[in-house]
């Protein structure tokens, strides 16, 4: 017997489709199977998202779960960073206004140390600097990544909070 | 010695966490079992170097080798993996019957397989190219499943002897994915147990799980529930296995909990060696 491995990888590639609730219906398999499957890997990747990242999970409150879900049946799991490179995604696919402070402070401090690509969130080895201007006090945040150095951070203060 | 623990050169062992280097640290009697691709192999995490400095075993365990996949295993997470086995002197590695991916399409897990002889020939050739590139025994786990592909050539325990015998790979046996698959697809799973090559096993997974809509979850963030210890015992009833390895993810309890949680464990393997034992008498 000779194998096809491409029709094999076919048969697995639609039911991750089901899984990841891109397709909804899967010839040949238990429907409630199926559902208890998809949410089971839903739980374990928002959980993972969680875990990595406190204020954006507290930014979004009882929403997360709601915006996770859109999000994930939008992007299948990234191939690696598990919860830190899922929760860089979905923090880029979040309307910036909903993030709090502490929230886009973590986003940042995140893409410091890592940055995402094509085979997932790798550590960071070359030059990196980004800022973000914050309110609550005002000031500047500089994050900056030297090689063999790590990340640095330093807000800079530059005036009175704003007043609304 | 053996016969007294009703366990053989690895003892108890616990899986390496950041969260819990510090308890491991703290009990040298404990082997264990680290996520490959969480280590890198040129500076390993601290804590876990004193462990490998101790000489204590640690075995990594692959989840994203995917040979249960269409593709053959990735050369350079091959490479990685036997980096690392390397780097913690390990005496095996071990990874899953299962895939990881498809079409460039992540599963964010280890899913189930079909059951075909196809697959059987896919898989065996997977992890053969896996045995010739890593320089230690490999060891296979079979996975929990809420979901089953459809019309099934064989069991799931004819699955895992035929790919043991063909690939002459170890056996990782996992008691509470067997207790899952069991509970959520009505078999029997101490008649299950009585089918596997238990000469076979290198070591052994148990964790905890919960119930949740009528189906059993090997979550790894909950206790360990007593069907689960039932199966620690019977195995031990059959046979004395290298290990046996505590898988705790998330949700980590007080260190006291966690002592426990493996004391309950060491119990479970002596009940099933007296058992042996008052047997053979």
């Amino acid at each position: 017997m000779c194998a096809d491995r491409a029709r094999y990888e076919l048969q697995q590639a639609a039911l991750l489709r089901a899984l990841h609730g891109r397709d909804s219906i899967l010839d040949g398999f238990e429907t409630e199977d199926l559902a208890a499957a998809s949410e089971s890997l839903l739980r374990k990747r928002a959980r993972a998202v969680t875990d990595s990242w406190p204020a954006l999970t507290h930014a979004l409150g009882g929403e997360f779960l709601i915006e996770f879900d859109r999000f994930a049946r939008a992007t299948p799991p990234p191939p690696g960073g598990e919860g830190i490179a899922d929760g860089l995604l979905f923090a880029d696919s979040l309307d910036p206004n909903v993030l709090t402070e502490d929230a886009r402070v973590e986003i940042l401090l995140a893409r410091g140390v890592f940055k995402l690509r094509a085979d997932g969130c790798q550590p960071r080895h070359g030059l990196f600097l980004s800022t973000a201007l914050l309110n609550e006090p005002r000031r500047l945040l500089i994050v900056i990544y030297l090689p063999r150095l790590g990340r640095r951070h330093i807000a800079v203060h530059i005036g009175m909070p704003r007043t609304s | 010695m053996t016969d007294r623990t009703g366990l053989g050169r690895f003892g108890i062992g616990l899986g390496w966490r950041p969260e819990l280097a510090q308890g491991i640290a703290s009990d040298e009697r404990l082997f264990v079992e680290v996520i490959a691709e969480n280590v890198d192999p040129q500076r390993l995490p601290p804590g876990l170097d004193n462990v490998v400095s101790q000489g204590r075993p640690v075995i990594p365990h692959g989840t994203r080798l995917s040979l249960g996949g269409g593709q053959r295993p990735d050369p350079r997470r091959l490479d990685h993996l036997a980096a690392v086995a390397a780097a913690v002197n390990a005496p095996l590695v071990s990874e899953h019957i299962a895939f990881a991916r498809a079409h460039e399409i992540e599963a964010g897990h280890v899913l189930p397989v079909p059951r075909t002889s196809e697959a059987l020939e896919i898989i065996s050739e997977n992890v053969a190219a896996a045995q010739q590139r890593l320089q230690v025994p490999l060891a296979l786990e079979h996975v929990a499943a809420l979901v089953e592909w459809p019309d099934p050539e064989m069991s799931e325990t004819q699955f895992i002897c035929e790919l043991i015998e063909r690939t002459d790979a170890l056996l990782l046996l996992d008691l509470s994915n067997l207790y899952a698959n069991a509970h959520n697809h009505g078999f029997n799973a101490v008649a299950a147990l009585g089918e596997l090559p238990v000469e076979r096993i290198a070591y052994v997974h148990v964790g905890g799980g919960t119930f949740r809509d009528g189906r059993y979850h090997d979550t790894h963030a909950d206790p360990i529930v007593p069907g689960v210890l039932a199966l620690v015992e019977e195995l031990c009833a059959r046979i004395t296995p290298a290990g046996i390895l505590l898988e705790h993810d998330r949700d980590f309890p007080p260190s006291a909990e966690l002592r426990a949680e493996l004391r309950a464990i060491s119990a479970a393997a002596q009940r099933g060696a007296t058992r042996r034992t008052s047997d053979v008498r």
